[in-house]
């Protein structure tokens, strides 16, 4: 057992002896022993850069507030959307919507293809120096997708659809033509 | 013929004669048998003192994610149509009341309803008075000073809410009858949401960013707020002005009253120990000692005779409210100071004068009145049509991102145990008490002084006012 644990404690510390080493060669850039170390250098240049963007990167630190559902219909077409990035950070708000002429009567459960949706707006914002930014979006009636970029590396973009159902927006409210027949109807 | 000429050349001279000496005489008999009813006379001021008695802010909630506030109510009428049920309520016998708990009622602003914010506690009992209530019934026992009115709006019964902050009561009333001020707001809410007529929505710091306080504030704003110029009367008064003033204060011609002129052009007046001061920085002071010990104040009392006497005399009392009141105690007499601010165009004002806080102070012992000191700034109703292009209105959030460091660190000047790098962001709005729109008048100039509109921003060490257009600190006041 104790052979054991004294094989471990020396196989670890070789180990981690050369990294050192490894690591101590890619900052002095000492050219002597790179033939050795040529692989594993690359191995530690690449896993110091992944350290650096888990580091400088803290995706706490981005993060949408409200609305806090993913996806969810609303009456009215305005909605406010606020969230917290650090001072200075780029937030692009893409707004999409979908005009339904298709008539495929989208809604949550069935939402339109990438093709169906057309830009309504796009606005850029700056966390301010509270580290928050918002914004109240002017949507269109039926489906509209959201997208947040915070232009970051390492920050995903967010997505949020909200499906803009009004209130009184019944057939016999609005009449629309059902064929195109119904357009061609005459006098 | 003849006869009948000299008698009515004797009459008409006997009616001259007569006219001619009540106006030399001091007092005829009828008019001292007059002062007995002078009480009634102060008491007849109720219509000034309802116009005292007004809310500073006005929510206005559709749903539990939209609500906006109105500083200005002139266009709408809400808090009049409000005030009828509210007295109806007020002296109502089949009322039901209960207590609910701060959490459930912040919950209330998610639901149809206005909330009419005033700028202080006000006695309920007061309030029940000033809207003609003849016998206020134990709501004004339940809760003796209200902070806010709340009225639903939705569907079911109509029920009132009560609150000084610390205590909410719940008031159902079957007389209530709120049909028309719901038809109004529903007029607003279709404006606000579907016509988009300049309506700004406003959101709940608590619900967005989780801090303490309940305070709306804007995250888009539509408008401007008018420019206004305004200037000082008393400095801009010829001599003859400020007579017809002195006058008015002692109800005597100006043959009866003494009149020194000071080397500063500041006027003072005397008559029968009551003295009168037009300062050339704009006040109005005036004195009258008292007559004789006031052993118990009357509250009621001491408001309508301000009421009375501000209505008399100072002329403005457009715009002008209520602020705040305090119990003093002047020479073995009991009595009340009270504190008057004023609006311009709907907006609260503040004052950038140091000698001068508020807008009018009045020491008042029952139906006695002290001491009058009155600040007087008139709005010149210039209008201006120069609005300068791409001038945006600020939203309130923006002006707390603006000067979010310097929020900070008057944060932890109350805090002083933490570092600025340790201060969450709710924490920070936590500490703001409220968020209002207001006109700073710097009192810079006697003619032409532009006032600035400004965001104020009151937290636990004061105020604080921030230009509307350019985000920066215009003025601040510290210690409560």
């Amino acid at each position: 057992m104790l052979k054991k644990v004294i094989a471990g404690l020396v196989i670890g510390i070789s180990i981690m002896t050369i990294s050192s080493y490894g690591h101590a060669q890619e900052v002095t850039d000492n050219i002597e022993v790179i033939d050795h170390i040529e692989v594993t250098d690359e191995a530690i240049d690449e896993a110091i850069d992944n350290a650096k963007v888990e580091e400088e990167v803290d995706l706490s630190k981005y993060r949408i507030i409200k609305p806090e559902k993913k996806a969810y219909s609303i009456e009215d077409k305005i909605e406010f959307i606020n969230g917290i990035a650090p001072p200075g950070t780029t937030i692009t708000v893409e707004v999409y919507g979908t005009t339904d002429l298709t008539r495929k009567n989208f809604n949550l459960l069935f939402l339109p293809s990438e093709d169906d949706y057309i830009e309504v707006s796009t606005d850029t914002l700056v966390s301010g120096n509270s580290g928050t930014f918002s914004k109240q979006l002017e949507l269109v009636t039926g489906i509209n997708k959201i997208i947040i970029k915070f232009g970051v590396e390492g920050v995903p973009d967010e997505e949020i659809i909200i499906f803009v159902n009004p209130k009184n927006s019944n057939s016999k409210d609005i009449k629309r033509p059902n064929k195109l027949i119904d357009i061609l109807i005459p006098n | 013929m003849k006869e009948r000429l000299k008698t009515l050349l004797l009459i008409s001279l006997v009616s001259i004669s007569l006219i001619l000496t009540k106006r030399l005489w001091i007092e005829l008999p009828n008019e001292m048998f007059n002062l007995f009813n002078n009480k009634d006379k102060a008491y007849s001021a109720s219509y000034l003192l309802s116009d005292m008695i007004i809310p500073n802010k006005y929510l206005l909630n559709f749903n539990e994610k939209y609500h906006t506030i109105f500083y200005d109510d002139s266009k709408h009428g809400l808090w009049t149509n409000t005030q009828k049920i509210l007295a109806t309520t007020l002296g109502s016998e089949d009322i039901k009341i209960t207590d609910i708990s701060s959490e459930e009622f912040s919950t209330y602003n998610w639901k149809p309803s206005i909330v009419f914010y005033f700028p202080e506690k006000i006695n309920t009992y007061i309030l029940a008075k000033a809207l003609d209530v003849k016998d206020p019934n134990y709501i004004v026992d339940a809760i003796s000073s209200v902070k806010s009115i709340y009225i639903y709006l939705g569907t079911g019964d109509p029920f009132f809410v009560l609150s000084n902050d610390e205590n909410h009561k719940i008031i159902y009333d079957n007389s209530i009858d709120n049909e028309q001020l719901k038809e109004q707001f529903l007029a607003i809410e279709e404006d606000a949401k579907v016509q988009g007529k300049g309506y700004n929505f406003y959101y709940s710091l608590k619900d967005i960013y989780g801090a303490d306080k309940d305070i709306y504030v804007p995250y888009e704003m539509n408008g401007t707020v008018p420019t206004v110029y305004v200037e000082n009367q008393i400095r801009n008064l010829d001599i003859k002005g400020r007579r017809e003033i002195a006058e008015k204060f002692f109800e005597k011609s100006i043959d009866y009253i003494r009149e020194i002129v000071e080397g500063n052009e500041s006027t003072i007046y005397e008559y029968n120990n009551k003295v009168l001061k037009l300062n050339v920085n704009g006040t109005v002071e005036y004195y009258h000692p008292l007559e004789e010990t006031v052993k118990k104040r009357n509250l009621y009392e001491s408001l309508s005779t301000a009421a009375e006497f501000i209505s008399r005399n100072a002329g403005i009392t457009k715009g002008m409210y209520l602020d705040k009141f305090e119990e003093i105690e002047v020479d073995n007499s009991v009595g009340y100071n009270l504190k008057f601010k004023y609006r311009l165009r709907g907006l609260p004002v503040i004052l950038g004068n140091e000698e001068v806080v508020d807008f009018i102070e009045i020491e008042v012992f029952n139906n006695h009145v002290r001491s009058y000191k009155h600040f007087i700034r008139k709005d010149m109703n210039k209008i201006i049509n120069n609005i300068q292009e791409g001038k945006k209105m600020l939203h309130s959030f923006q002006i707390i991102d603006m000067n979010y460091d310097f929020l900070v660190e008057e944060y932890l000047k109350v805090n002083n145990s933490m570092n600025g790098a340790e201060v969450a962001l709710n924490e920070v709005l936590s500490f703001i008490e409220d968020i209002n729109l207001s006109y700073f008048d710097p009192c810079l100039k006697d003619i032409e002084d532009e006032v600035v509109p400004v965001w104020v921003i009151k937290t636990v060490n004061g105020l604080y006012a921030f230009n509307v257009y350019s985000g920066s600190l215009i003025y601040e006041k510290t210690g409560k």
